[in-house]
C-alpha cells in the first residue's frame, strides 16, 4: 500500500466512492454551482452595462458637446456650423450636424388614442447625421418627407405598433416608418413637473425640412450637436464654443456628453445597483457555501473509522487523507465546472433582462471571467476545507478511538447526559427524534446553519420583493385613491386662479369637478449634513379639495402654513412632524420674476407616500411664495360617464395647458420604474428556492444514510416503513424548525441593512420599509420545514429497500 | 398450530403468548441463494427444521455455513428462495412485508452480535422500545421488569455508549424481553464478549427458556451449545446434524471455552 504504485490504489477506491455516492457529490456540487453562478451572473451585469452602453453611445455618435439656443431662438441652416468652423479648435471637431429641436403634442389617434406632449427632433438620414443618429430598432427610416420615426419606448409604453401615424400638433397627420431611439434620449425625463416620464413623451425624428414644415419655421435650426477627435481637450472647445456663441449675441447653452440625462443615469446607476447585487449574490453564494461545507463534511465524516483503521495499520497519514480529500476535490470540481454552466445560464436570465430594461442598440454580454474566477475560488476552497476539517480530526486522534464501535454515532456530548433526564411524554419513538437532533449538537447545528443559510438568502430576496412590491401599492393606493381617477394638469405658467384658461378646464366636457393648485420645485436643506434633496412643492386646498394627501403621522390636515413631508424625506433631512426643515425655494418678485430663497417651515405632517420627493402645503400658504391667488396646476376629475382618456382628450389643445397626466398612469409608471429590481429579484429567487430545496434534501438524504441502522433496528422489531418514516421526517422537521427560524431572522436581519444601507444610495427617492408577506414566510417554512420533512419521502424507496439483514450486521 | 397455513393474520398465532403451541417454528424446504453477479451463493440448502414451543436450541457451524441467514429466514426479516417458512402458524415465507413486519412485532425477537442499541436513548428507554414496538400496555412497567431480570435496574438511565459490552448486551436482551414475543432469536450475543459476559448473557437466555420462551441461540462455538436442550449443526448451507448435545446437556458453569 505504501509503494509507488498506491496512488492508482487510492484513486481507483475513491472512484467506486464517487460512484456509491454520486447523488450526494451531484447534489453538493449543484448547490456550489448555483452560488458561484449567480455570484458569477449577478456580479457580471456592472461590466456588461458598461460595455453595452460604450458600444451603444459609441455606435451612434454621442455628442461630445451641444449648442441649444434659448427657447424661441432659431437661425437659418448652417449659421451654427459655420459659427463652429471659426473655432481655434475647429480641426479637432470630428463631425457636427444641425438640427430643429421644437416641442409639440400628438394624438396617437386610433383606439387607443392618447394625447401627450411631444418633441420633434429635425435632423438628416444619412451620412450627413454622423452625430447623435437615431438607431432604427424596428420599421426603416424615413425616406420621404412627411415620415418620421417614434422614440421606441413611448411607442413601446403606449403599445403601438411599428408603423402607424400621428396627428401632431393640431397640424398633419404623420407617418412613422419605425421605431428608433437617439443616444441621447435613452433615458429622458418628461415635461417639466411630469414624473416617470417613460410614456409620457412622445420624440418624433424627422427629416429636418419635415420638421420645419410643422414647426412652421422653414429653413431654422435652433440646434447643433457635434463629436470632437480622441484626445481633443473638450473643455477648451467648449469654452471657444461658449465665447463664440456669446459674440454672435445669440442666447444659447454649451452642454457636454456628461450633461445628457441618459448618459449620467446609465452610468451613475451601475456601480450603485452594482453595490446592491453585489450583497444580494454574496448572500446566496455565503449560503451555497456553509450548505456545502456542510454537507461535504458530513460525508467525510463517515470515513473516520476507516480512517482510523488505516492509521491501526500502520498506513502513512498523508496517504489516508488521500481518499476523503478526494471526495472534496471531486465536489469542488464539478461545482466549479457546473458553476460555469450556471453562471452561463443565470448569466444569460439576467442579461435578457438588461435589454428588454435597457434600450440599446448594442448588448455586450461577454464571459466575465475575473468576476467568475472569484466565486470559482470560493466554490474550490469549500469542499476542500469541508473535506480536510475532519479528515485532519481523524488524523489527529488516536487510531483506537477512531476505530472505537460507534466511536461516531455513540459520541457523547453533555448534552446528551442531560436529555435521559429529559422525558417527553409518549412512547420512544417520540423521545428518538429530538434525542437525534440533540445528541450531535455540533452536527444538527451546521446543518440547521446551512438549511439556515439558504433560508436567509430566500427571506433576503423575496422580502425584497415584499418590501418593494407593498411600498408600490402604498404609493399607488395613495395616488389613486378615491373613486375617480384623478387627472393632474399642469399649466404652462402660474394663471390667476380665476383667469379663463382655468375657468376653460373646469368647463370642459366630461370634467365634472376641479381643484387648482401650484406645483414647485424646491430644494430641502439637510440638517446634520449638507446634504440637499429635491423636492417637488404641491400646493393644494387642505380642506376643501377633494383629493388631499392621507396623513400617516401627525395631526389631522387644516388649513395654513406648515408643510407635509414623506416620512423617508423626514428621515433623510433629520426632521419630524413638529420640528422644522428649511427650504430653498423660488420666490415670485413680479408677473414673470422669481427669486429663490431660503426659509423655515414647520414640519405638519407624514404623507402616506414612500416617494420621498413629494411634499405638500396648503393652498393658502401660497401668498408666502408670492404665488397668492395663482395657480399652474388643476386637478381634473372625470364626469361619471367619462374616463381619464377622456379628461386628457378635452383639455388637450386649451390654451395653457402644458400637459395632461392620470394619476393611474403614474402608479403605473412607478410599477415599470421597480420592474427590472423585481424581474432581477425573481430570478434570483428562483435560483436560490432550487438551492434551498436541493440543501434540504440533501441534508436529510445524509441524515437517512446516518441513521440506517437504527431504522433497520427498527424494523427487526417489526415497525412498519411509516413508522420509520415518521421518526426521520420528525427529525427533519425539528431541525427544520431550528433553521426556518433561525433563516427567517437572518433574512430580515440582512433586508433591514439592504434597505437602510444599500437602497438609500441604488433607490434614493423611495423609502422602503422592510416588509416579510405571509407568503415569504409561508415559503420559507415550505422550504425549511416542509422540504425537509418531505425529503424523507423520495427516500422511501431507498429505506424500503433497505437490505435488513445486511445493515443489521455491519459492525460499525 | 393452525394448520390452514392462512397467510393473512391469525389472531390465534399473534396473540400466541409464552408457552402456546403457536410458537412452534415449522421449515420445509427452505433454500436460500444469493446471486453476486455471475455467481450464485447457496446459503442455504433444502433445509427441513421443526421447533416446537418453549424448546432451547443452539444452531452451530464454521463461519459463513448460513446460520444467520437461517436466523433471518425464522425472525422473517428475509424470505427464503423456495420452500416455506411457518412461524406460530403464519406463513412467513410468502407473507407480504407488511405481514412479516406485524410477526417481528408480535412473535419474535432479535438480539444482535452487536447489540444494535439505540444510542440517543438510554437503557430504560431501549427496553420500552421493545415493549413499544410489540405494542404492549404499561410498557414503561415491561421495561423496568425486563432489566430488573436481566440485573441492570440501576443502569436505567445510562446511554449505550456509558455501558460495558456485556451490558449493552443485557440491555439488549431486556429489550427483546420488554416486547413479550413469544421466541427469541440470538445471534451470536456473546461474540463480542469476553467468557465471563458470555455466561452471563447465556445464563439469562436460559431463564428465559426454562420459563416458557421458544430461544434460538446461533454460535459457532460448540462448547455453548452444550447447555441447549438441542443442537442443529449447518454445514455448507444443510443440516448435519440435530439432537441433543453431544455428551448431554451440560451445567452452565461447567463451560469452557
Ligand atoms: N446479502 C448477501 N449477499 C450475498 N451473499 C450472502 C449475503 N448474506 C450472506 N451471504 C452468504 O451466505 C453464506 C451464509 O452467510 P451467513 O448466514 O451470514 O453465515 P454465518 O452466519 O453462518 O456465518 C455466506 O457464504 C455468505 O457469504
Ligand atoms: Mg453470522
Amino acid at each position: 500500500m505504501t509503494t509507488g504504485s498506491s496512488l492508482g490504489f487510492w484513486l481507483r477506491w475513491s472512484w467506486s466512492d464517487l460512484r456509491s455516492r454520486w447523488v450526494a457529490v451531484v447534489v453538493i456540487a449543484l448547490v456550489l454551482a448555483i452560488g458561484t453562478g449567480v455570484y458569477a451572473g449577478l456580479g457580471s451585469t456592472a461590466t456588461w452595462r458598461r460595455l453595452s452602453n460604450d458600444a451603444s453611445f459609441g455606435q451612434l455618435g454621442m455628442h461630445d458637446l451641444r449648442v441649444t439656443l434659448s427657447p424661441g431662438t432659431f437661425v437659418d441652416e448652417a449659421t451654427l456650423l459655420e459659427l463652429m468652423s471659426t473655432l481655434d479648435g475647429a480641426s479637432r471637431i470630428e463631425a457636427a450636424a444641425e438640427r430643429l429641436v421644437v416641442d409639440s403634442q400628438v394624438d396617437t389617434g386610433g383606439d387607443t388614442s392618447v394625447l401627450v406632449p411631444a418633441r420633434l427632433v429635425g435632423m438628416a438620414f444619412d451620412e450627413r447625421q454622423a452625430v447623435d443618429t437615431v438607431w432604427i430598432r424596428d420599421g426603416r427610416a424615413p425616406s420621404t418627407d412627411g415620415e418620421a420615426v417614434l422614440e421606441a419606448k413611448f411607442a413601446d409604453d403606449r403599445d403601438l405598433p411599428d408603423q402607424g401615424s400621428l396627428a401632431v400638433g393640431s397640424g398633419p397627420t404623420v407617418q412613422y416608418t419605425g421605431l428608433g431611439i437617439a443616444p441621447e434620449d435613452f433615458f429622458y425625463e418628461g415635461p417639466e413637473g411630469t414624473i416617470f416620464a417613460e410614456g409620457e413623451l412622445a420624440i418624433l425624428y424627422l427629416p429636418l425640412a419635415t420638421a420645419q414644415n410643422l414647426a412652421d419655421r422653414p429653413g431654422a435650426i435652433n440646434d447643433l450637436v457635434l463629436t470632437l477627435a480622441e484626445g481633443a481637450d473638450r473643455d477648451e472647445i467648449q469654452a471657444q464654443l461658449r465665447s463664440a456663441v456669446g459674440v454672435s449675441g445669440l442666447g444659447a447653452t454649451v452642454s457636454t456628453r456628461d450633461d445628457n440625462d441618459a448618459v449620467r443615469v446609465l452610468y451613475e446607476d451601475i456601480d450603485n445597483d452594482q453595490r446592491f447585487w453585489n450583497a444580494l449574490s454574496a448572500l446566496v453564494l455565503g449560503a451555497a457555501a456553509l450548505a456545502a461545507f456542510n454537507l461535504v463534511n458530513r460525508v467525510v465524516e463517515a470515513q473516520r473509522r476507516e480512517i482510523g483503521i488505516g492509521m491501526a495499520l500502520g498506513v502513512p497519514r498523508k496517504q489516508l487523507a488521500i481518499r476523503p480529500l478526494l471526495i472534496g476535490m471531486q465536489v469542488a470540481v464539478l461545482g466549479t465546472l457546473a458553476g460555469i454552466g450556471v453562471g452561463l445560464l443565470i448569466g444569460n436570465a439576467f442579461g435578457n433582462l438588461l435589454e428588454s430594461f435597457l434600450p440599446l442598440p448594442d448588448h455586450r454580454q461577454p464571459f466575465q471571467f475575473g468576476v467568475y474566477a472569484q466565486a470559482a475560488a470560493l466554490g474550490l476552497l469549500v469542499p476542500i476545507v469541508a473535506s480536510a476539517l475532519p479528515v485532519w480530526r481523524a488524523l489527529r486522534v488516536e487510531p483506537i478511538e477512531a476505530i472505537r464501535t460507534g466511536h461516531l454515532t455513540a459520541k457523547s456530548s453533555r448534552l446528551t447526559d442531560w436529555t435521559g433526564k429529559l422525558r417527553l411524554p409518549g412512547s420512544t419513538m417520540t423521545q428518538m427524534p429530538l434525542r437525534n437532533v440533540l445528541r450531535n449538537p455540533r452536527r444538527t447545528t451546521l446543518t440547521a446553519l446551512g438549511v439556515a443559510a439558504a433560508i436567509t438568502a430566500l427571506v433576503g430576496v423575496l422580502g425584497m420583493l415584499d418590501s418593494f412590491n407593498r411600498t408600490l401599492d402604498e404609493g399607488s393606493a395613495e395616488f389613486t385613491k378615491g373613486d375617480r381617477d384623478r387627472v393632474v394638469v399642469q399649466l404652462d405658467t402660474f394663471y390667476p386662479a380665476g383667469s379663463d384658461v382655468v375657468s376653460a378646464i373646469a368647463d370642459a366636457p366630461t370634467i365634472s369637478a376641479t381643484d387648482t393648485g401650484l406645483r414647485l420645485p424646491a430644494t430641502a436643506l439637510a440638517t446634520p449634513s449638507d446634504d440637499e434633496l429635491d423636492l417637488l412643492l404641491e400646493f393644494v386646498d387642505f380642506e376643501q379639495a377633494a383629493w388631499t394627501p392621507t396623513i400617516i403621522d401627525g395631526p389631522p390636515l387644516a388649513s395654513g402654513p406648515g408643510v407635509v413631508v414623506a416620512q423617508k424625506a423626514a428621515d433623510d433631512l433629520g426632521t419630524a412632524v413638529g420640528e422644522t426643515v428649511t427650504l430653498r425655494h423660488p420666490i415670485r418678485t413680479g408677473p414673470l420674476s422669481f427669486a429663490l430663497a431660503e426659509s423655515e417651515f414647520t414640519v405638519v405632517g407624514i404623507h402616506a407616500n414612500p416617494i420621498r420627493t413629494f411634499a405638500f402645503l396648503d393652498l393658502g400658504a401660497a401668498d408666502d411664495f408670492g404665488l397668492g391667488g395663482v395657480v399652474n396646476l388643476v386637478q381634473a376629475y372625470p364626469s361619471a360617464e367619462g374616463s381619464a382618456t377622456d379628461v386628457q382628450r378635452a383639455v388637450f389643445g386649451l390654451p395653457g395647458v402644458a400637459s395632461s397626466q392620470p394619476v393611474s398612469r403614474i402608479s403605473e409608471a412607478i410599477d415599470k420604474a421597480l420592474d427590472q429590481f423585481l424581474s432581477f429579484f425573481i430570478v434570483t429567487a428562483l435560483a436560490v428556492l432550487t438551492l434551498a430545496v436541493l440543501i434540504s434534501f440533501n441534508a436529510t438524504r445524509i441524515t437517512v444514510e446516518e441513521r440506517q441502522r437504527e431504522h433497520a433496528t427498527m424494523r427487526a422489531f417489526g415497525f412498519p416503513l411509516r413508522s420509520v418514516l415518521g421518526v426521520v421526517i420528525k427529525e427533519g422537521v425539528v431541525v427544520g424548525v431550528v433553521a426556518t427560524v433561525l433563516g427567517v431572522a437572518g433574512g430580515a436581519f440582512f433586508l433591514r441593512w439592504m434597505l437602510s444601507s444599500l437602497a438609500t444610495t441604488t433607490l434614493p427617492d423611495v423609502g422602503i420599509d422592510l416588509y416579510l408577506s405571509p407568503t415569504t414566510l409561508a415559503i420559507a417554512a415550505a422550504v425549511g420545514i416542509a422540504a425537509v420533512a418531505i425529503a424523507p419521502l423520495f427516500l422511501i424507496r431507498r429505506l424500503r429497500r433497505m437490505n435488513l439483514p445486511d445493515t443489521l450486521r455491519v459492525m460499525e | 398450530m393452525d394448520d390452514t397455513g392462512v397467510t393473512e393474520a391469525q389472531p390465534s398465532g399473534i396473540d400466541a403468548r409464552i408457552g402456546h403451541d403457536g410458537t412452534r417454528i415449522d421449515l420445509d424446504g427452505v433454500t436460500k441463494r444469493y446471486r453476486i453477479g455471475e455467481v450464485d451463493v447457496t446459503a442455504l440448502e433444502d433445509i427441513n427444521l421443526h421447533v416446537d414451543a418453549a424448546a432451547f436450541v443452539a444452531i452451530v457451524g464454521p463461519s459463513g455455513c448460513g446460520k444467520t441467514t437461517l436466523l433471518n429466514m425464522i425472525g422473517a426479516l428475509d424470505v427464503p428462495t423456495s420452500g416455506t417458512v411457518r412461524v406460530g402458524g403464519i406463513e412467513a415465507s410468502g407473507a407480504s412485508p407488511g405481514e412479516r413486519a406485524k410477526l417481528r412485532r408480535h412473535t419474535v425477537s432479535f438480539i444482535f452480535q452487536t447489540f444494535n442499541l439505540f444510542p440517543s436513548l438510554t437503557a430504560f428507554e431501549n427496553v420500552r422500545f421493545g415493549a413499544d414496538a410489540a405494542q404492549q400496555q404499561d410498557s414503561a412497567g415491561r421495561a423496568e421488569e425486563a432489566l430488573a431480570q436481566v440485573g441492570l435496574a440501576e443502569r436505567s438511565r445510562h446511554f449505550p455508549h456509558q455501558l460495558s459490552g456485556g451490558e449493552q448486551q443485557r440491555v439488549a436482551i431486556a429489550r427483546a424481553l420488554a416486547s413479550g414475543n413469544p421466541i427469541l432469536l440470538a445471534d451470536e450475543p456473546t461474540g463480542e464478549l469476553d467468557f465471563r459476559t458470555g455466561v452471563q448473557i447465556l445464563r439469562v437466555l436460559e431463564e428465559q427458556a426454562r420459563a416458557g420462551m421458544t430461544v434460538l441461540v446461533v454460535t459457532h462455538n460448540r462448547e455453548i451449545a452444550r447447555i441447549a436442550d438441542r443442537v442443529i449443526s449447518l454445514s455448507s448451507g444443510r443440516i448435519v446434524g440435530d439432537g441433543p448435545p453431544p455428551g448431554g446437556k451440560a451445567n452452565i458453569d461447567d463451560l469452557q471455552w
